[in-house]
């Protein structure tokens, strides 16, 4: 947490987490997220935010400071940061995901969404079913017609890994 | 960010209390994946399928491809396949080989092609081409209704594909380019043909070749003799913007515009170019001012294009629900 003379000199916001957690950020960090920006530009300084848990609301807040002190320099730095970011497990990401897309921050989103599609690009729809904890709705007869009608892209060998 | 969001009638299934993102956010996630996973995925459940079926989905797939700038090289054999192949470590290795299922389109040219169709002409028939989409492994044939003079069949002297997004189709255009330094183009705006204002750096001299580079018009060449060309490309003002010389040129070539066409410039920048005689592939490296042979295991390919890993087939809906109801023994759709 910042510092109570920093807090003097600097305009801050008080985010509340989906499980009642507040949160002091500075608001030039927090305005990265377009949902937190178009609420201080109607005057708030506490912002509720419902939909999102205290784990991903951390991570989120450590990713806002990293990216809101960004230069020409620290380049390599928060790429580190980036790659250690999305290096998590599946569940993680998509907490994260949902968070991003409800906050409206846009690089994030984009950098998560990348993240799970190369993540999942070469695996079995078998495996993506146990990632995406999806029931498969299909009949047997049902998804041996789509196969065949899309031979060629079940050729090879697929990752049927989870991570 | 304003986000494409899909219509929540076509998309029943996705109210399942099993899934644990909202249908925007995988329509995120799942628009950039590759076309080969996108088709594998359809039977991950029926709302996935309806996501990766629709049309919008398959539009803003492509936009995205482009976005990235997921371009694969398509050659074709003398043997007639077509295959994937991409240029690592100045090796040609093959990802997916490909065939056209269509009678007598086996052993065919490869006209041109944009956004990931490709446009096909058999050497013996003049008037039926086929649209393809190697991806997806879409294919259509079509008839051309312009080369049906009886005296003497004209050839277009250079072929191209178009989006127009009016109609939300592609065009099939067949300029007719002239010996002179002139650049006419279509306006599909307008729909009419017009003259591109010629730029500064041709001279009479000089002879120049179009191409689509990342997505600019791209200029390249130089003086007719010359061993040396020079690459240029239209940035989105509408102005000229050079971009490199390229030297050092193989010695089995004897002048640049002749025996060199560009295909395609990869992600670490490096430029591809093809042999117009042998079919050899080439890689230069601007940095070092080198070519080098790009090493390829087959025979030499017949032809090489840059195809963009897209799932959008041009086939509107009507037309797809008029070939159920009748199908005829050749679906040809003239335009």
């Amino acid at each position: 947490m910042a510092s109570t003379t920093e807090t003097k000199q600097k305009k801050m916001l008080i985010l509340k987490s989906a499980d009642n957690d507040e949160f002091e950020i500075e608001e030039s960090v927090g305005v990265q997220s377009e949902t937190i920006k178009n609420l201080v530009e109607d005057g708030f300084t506490f912002v509720p935010l419902p939909n999102v848990y205290t784990k991903a609301l951390i991570k989120i807040i450590d990713y806002l400071k990293k990216h809101a002190n960004k230069t020409d320099s620290n380049d390599e730095e928060i790429k580190t940061f980036d790659k250690d970011f999305v290096n998590t497990t599946f569940d993680d990401l998509f907490e994260l995901v949902s968070a991003a897309n409800y906050l409206h921050i846009s690089c994030l989103m984009n950098m998560l969404c990348q993240t799970i599609a190369d993540r999942i690009k070469d695996k079995s729809p078998e495996a993506v079913r146990k990632i995406f904890h999806i029931n498969c709705d299909y009949t047997p007869e049902e998804e041996a017609k789509i196969r065949k009608a899309n031979a060629q892209a079940f050729e090879g060998q697929f990752d049927e890994s989870l991570d | 960010m304003p986000k494409k969001k899909l219509e929540k009638s076509r998309l029943p299934a996705y109210k399942d209390d099993t899934s644990i993102l909202s249908c925007d956010i995988l329509f995120c996630i799942i628009i950039r994946l590759p076309v080969k996973s996108l088709l594998r995925f359809q039977c991950v459940s029926k709302p996935w399928r309806a996501i990766i079926s629709d049309r919008e989905f398959k539009k803003s797939h492509r936009d995205q491809s482009k976005e990235m700038g997921r371009e694969k090289m398509l050659l074709g054999r003398k043997s007639g396949e077509f295959e994937f192949s991409k240029v690592e470590n100045s090796e040609l290795i093959t990802m997916e080989e490909q065939r056209i299922p269509l009678k007598g389109f086996q052993r065919t040219q490869i006209l041109c092609s944009c956004d990931g169709l490709v446009l096909l002409k058999s050497p013996r028939a003049f008037k039926i081409f086929v649209l393809w989409n190697p991806s997806t492994r879409e294919y259509r044939a079509l008839r051309c209704p312009y080369l049906n003079v009886k005296e003497e069949i004209v050839l277009p002297t250079a072929c191209g594909l178009c989006y127009d997004s009016r109609v939300d189709d592609y065009k099939r255009l067949f300029p007719y380019v002239d010996r002179t330094s002139t650049i006419i183009y279509f306006d599909i705006k307008s729909d009419e043909v017009k003259e591109l204002p010629t730029p500064g750096f041709v001279g009479e001299d000089k002879i120049f070749q179009f191409l689509l580079l990342r997505r600019c018009l791209c200029l390249y060449g130089g003086k007719i003799m010359s061993k040396e060309s020079d690459i240029w490309i239209m940035e989105q003002d509408g102005r000229w913007k050079w971009l490199m010389n390229v030297c050092n040129m193989p010695s089995i070539c004897g002048r640049f515009v002749r025996d060199m066409k560009l295909l395609y410039c990869t992600e670490n920048g490096e430029v591809v170019f093809q042999e117009n005689d042998t079919s050899q592939i080439f890689m230069y490296n601007h940095k070092r001012q080198q070519f080098v042979r790009v090493y390829d295991k087959k025979v030499s390919p017949l032809i090489a294009s840059i195809c963009l890993d897209s799932l959008y087939f041009s086939t509107p809906n009507v037309k797809r629900k008029r070939k159920q109801r009748s199908p005829t023994p050749n679906n040809m759709n003239s335009r």
